[in-house]
C-alpha cells in the first residue's frame, strides 16, 4: 500500500522538477532577436532591394515577360567565388546576389549606389547570354541636374550589350560613376556567381 | 487521465492568459517610462491620436504656435520641454516616406534612447541627423550629403544615432528652425514633449499647461490607460472562457471523484467498520481531488510552455507595443495563481463525493455488489 502511494509523489516531483529545470533555462538563455523580412529589405544597400514597379520594367525591358514574385528572388551563392571576385572588384562584402529570374529572358539584378545625396536603386536587366539589356534608375534623391542625367536615354543606353568583361564607361559626375560601378560589380557577380 | 487532460488544458490557457498580461503590461509601462517624457503637449484635438501620431512619427493636420514652448518652459514643474515639428514627404510612386522632425537642443535630454553611432547632433541650420535605418538606406557617412528633391534642401549628415528599435531610426533630424522653413510654416510647432522636475507634479502642471491657448496636455499615464483598457477589456473577456474552461474541467473531477466513491463503495465500507473516522475518508477523497488538480496543473504548466510560442505568434500582431521579446513568459507567480486557483476548483468539486464517502454506512456499503 505504501509502495503504491507512493507512485504518484514520484511523477509529480518528477514532473515538478521538469518544469523548474525549464524555467531555469528559459531565464538563462540570451534573449533571442528576430529577424524579419522587412529589415533584410530596409538595412542595407547590397541586401535585398525591393523591386518597386516590376510591371512597368518589364514591359519596357522584357515586353511580354511573366512577372516573377518579386518578394521571393533566387539567390546566388558568392562564397565560392570571394577571391576573383575580390581581385576584379577591389571588394567584397557580402556572399549572396539576389536574383529576379524571367522565364525566358533572363534576370533582374538590383543594387543601391551611393549617390552623391543619397541612395540610388538601380534595375539591371541581364540577358541569358549575361548581357545588359537595360538599365532602370526606381529610385533617387539627386538635385534635377544630376537627376537629368540618370534619366537621359545617352546615360542608361551605355550600358547596354556589355558583358561582366566589358569596358563600362566613367562619367565625371559622382553620382553616374557610382551607378556605373554598381552595375559593373553586379554584372560580374552574377557572371562569376551563376557559372556551374 | 481525460480528467487530467480537461484539468491541464484549462490551466495551459490561464497560466498562459496571466503571464502575457503580466508581460504586456510591464513592457508597456516600460517603452513609456524610457520615452523619458511625462506628458506631452498638443493642439486641441482627439489627445490620445494626437499623441499616438506624434509618437510613430506622423504629422498632424494641427500645430502650436512656438510661443506654446516659452510658455510650457515658464512653468516651475517643467525640467525640460522639447519642440517637435513633425513633416512627411510622401513618395508613393518611389515607395517610401520622408519624415522630416524639426527638434532642438532640448531633444537629446528627452528622448533617453538616443545614442550616436558616429558624429554629433545638430548645430549648424543645414545639418541633419540620421536614424540609423535611414542611414543605411540613404549609405550615407557622416560628413555626406543628404538632399531633398521636394523641397530642393541640401544637407550634410553631422551624425548617426544607433538602431533604437523606435520609428527615430528611419526618421531625418534637423533644427527646428530649418525645418519651419524648409516646410514653410515659420514659427509652428506640431507638439511638446515635456518632462517634470518631479512625476509627482503632472496633475497641477497638466491642469496649467491646458491652459496655454490652443494646446491640450496628455500625460503618459493617460496614455497608458489607454492601452491597458484596451487589454482589459480582452483579459475579461479570455478570463471568462478561463473560467468556464475551469467550471467544466471542475464538473469533469467531480465526475470522476463520484465515479470513484460508487466503485469503492465497499472498500469505504470496511475502512469504516475497521475504525476510519468520517473525517479520515473525508480527507482522502479531499486529498485525491488536490493531488488530481497539483497533477492537472504541471501538465498545464507544460502545454503552455510548449503553447506559449505559438500564442505570442498569434497575439502579437493584434496588441500595440507589444514586447519585441518573449510575450508569454511563465512566470512563477502566474503558475502560483493557476495552482492555488485549480485546488481551489478541485476541492469545490470534491466536497460532495467527499460528503457521501464521509457519511457512508458501513453494514448498507458492505452489501452492496
Amino acid at each position: 500500500m505504501k509502495k503504491r502511494s507512493l507512485i504518484p509523489v514520484a511523477i509529480l516531483v518528477i514532473a515538478g522538477g521538469l518544469v523548474a529545470k525549464t524555467w531555469l533555462q528559459k531565464s538563462a538563455a540570451p534573449l533571442k532577436l528576430e529577424y524579419s523580412t522587412k529589415n533584410a529589405f530596409a538595412s542595407k544597400g547590397v541586401a535585398m532591394i525591393p523591386w518597386r514597379d516590376p510591371a512597368k520594367d518589364i514591359q519596357k525591358i522584357f515586353p511580354g515577360a511573366q512577372i516573377p514574385d518579386t518578394g521571393n528572388p533566387s539567390v546566388v551563392a558568392l562564397s565560392r567565388h570571394r577571391l576573383s571576385l575580390i581581385k576584379k572588384l577591389g571588394k567584397l562584402d557580402h556572399n549572396a546576389l539576389f536574383v529576379h529570374k524571367i522565364t525566358n529572358k533572363g534576370v533582374v539584378l538590383l543594387r543601391r549606389a551611393k549617390g552623391e545625396n543619397g541612395a540610388i536603386e538601380v534595375v539591371v536587366f541581364v540577358t541569358q547570354a549575361k548581357k545588359i539589356a537595360g538599365i532602370a534608375i526606381q529610385r533617387h534623391r539627386e538635385p534635377n541636374n544630376i537627376a537629368v542625367k540618370l534619366g537621359a536615354p545617352s546615360f542608361l543606353n551605355a550600358f547596354i550589350g556589355l558583358t561582366a568583361e566589358g569596358a563600362f564607361p566613367t562619367f565625371p559626375e559622382k553620382s553616374l560613376q557610382a551607378v556605373s560601378d554598381v552595375i559593373r560589380a553586379l554584372l560580374v557577380e552574377y557572371d562569376a556567381g551563376s557559372n556551374p | 487521465m481525460l480528467t487530467l487532460l480537461a484539468l491541464g488544458g484549462a490551466v495551459a490557457f490561464m497560466v498562459c492568459l496571466l503571464a502575457f498580461t503580466q508581460t504586456y503590461q510591464t513592457s508597456l509601462r516600460k517603452e513609456f517610462s524610457g520615452m523619458g517624457l511625462h506628458l506631452m503637449l498638443v493642439p486641441l484635438g482627439c489627445p490620445y491620436d494626437a499623441a499616438a501620431q506624434i509618437l510613430k512619427g506622423r504629422t498632424l493636420d494641427t500645430s502650436l504656435p512656438e510661443s506654446a514652448l516659452a510658455s510650457a518652459r515658464r512653468d516651475p514643474a517643467v525640467d525640460v520641454a522639447a519642440p517637435v515639428f513633425a513633416a512627411a514627404i510622401p513618395r508613393p510612386s518611389l515607395g517610401r516616406t520622408d519624415l522630416w522632425i524639426g527638434v532642438d537642443e532640448a531633444a537629446p535630454k528627452i528622448r533617453s534612447w538616443w545614442k550616436l553611432k558616429d558624429g554629433s547632433f545638430p548645430s549648424k541650420p543645414t545639418d541633419v541627423l540620421l536614424g540609423y535605418e535611414a542611414a543605411e538606406t540613404e549609405l550615407r557617412a557622416v560628413g555626406d550629403t543628404l538632399y531633398s528633391p521636394e523641397t530642393k534642401t541640401s544637407f550634410t549628415v553631422c551624425g548617426i544615432l544607433e538602431q533604437s528599435g523606435t520609428s527615430d531610426d528611419s526618421q531625418f533630424f534637423i533644427p527646428l528652425k530649418t525645418a519651419q522653413t524648409m516646410f514653410k510654416q515659420p514659427g509652428r510647432i506640431t507638439g511638446i514633449a515635456i518632462r517634470l522636475r518631479d512625476p509627482n507634479l503632472i496633475a497641477p502642471a497638466s491642469a496649467r499647461l491646458q491652459e496655454i491657448p490652443g494646446a491640450q496636455a496628455v500625460t503618459m499615464t493617460e496614455m497608458i490607460g489607454t492601452f491597458l483598457n484596451l487589454a482589459g477589456a480582452a483579459k475579461a473577456l479570455m478570463l471568462g472562457v478561463t473560467f468556464v474552461a475551469l467550471g467544466v474541467s471542475g464538473l469533469t473531477v467531480f465526475n470522476t471523484l463520484v465515479a470513484n466513491t460508487l466503485e469503492r463503495t465497499r472498500e469505504l465500507g470496511v475502512l469504516r467498520a475497521i475504525g476510519y473516522s468520517r473525517s479520515a475518508l473525508f480527507g482522502s477523497v479531499t486529498s485525491e481531488a488536490v493531488i488530481i488538480s497539483i497533477a492537472g496543473t504541471l501538465l498545464g504548466l507544460l502545454l503552455a510552455q510548449a503553447a506559449g510560442g505559438l500564442i505570442a505568434g498569434l497575439v502579437r500582431p493584434l496588441m500595440p507595443l507589444a514586447s519585441p521579446t518573449t510575450l508569454v513568459p511563465i512566470t512563477p507567480q502566474a503558475a502560483l495563481q493557476s495552482l492555488a486557483l485549480t485546488v481551489c476548483v478541485g476541492l469545490i468539486a470534491a466536497l460532495l463525493p467527499a460528503f457521501r464517502a464521509a457519511t457512508i454506512h458501513p453494514v448498507e456499503a458492505l452489501r452492496t455488489k
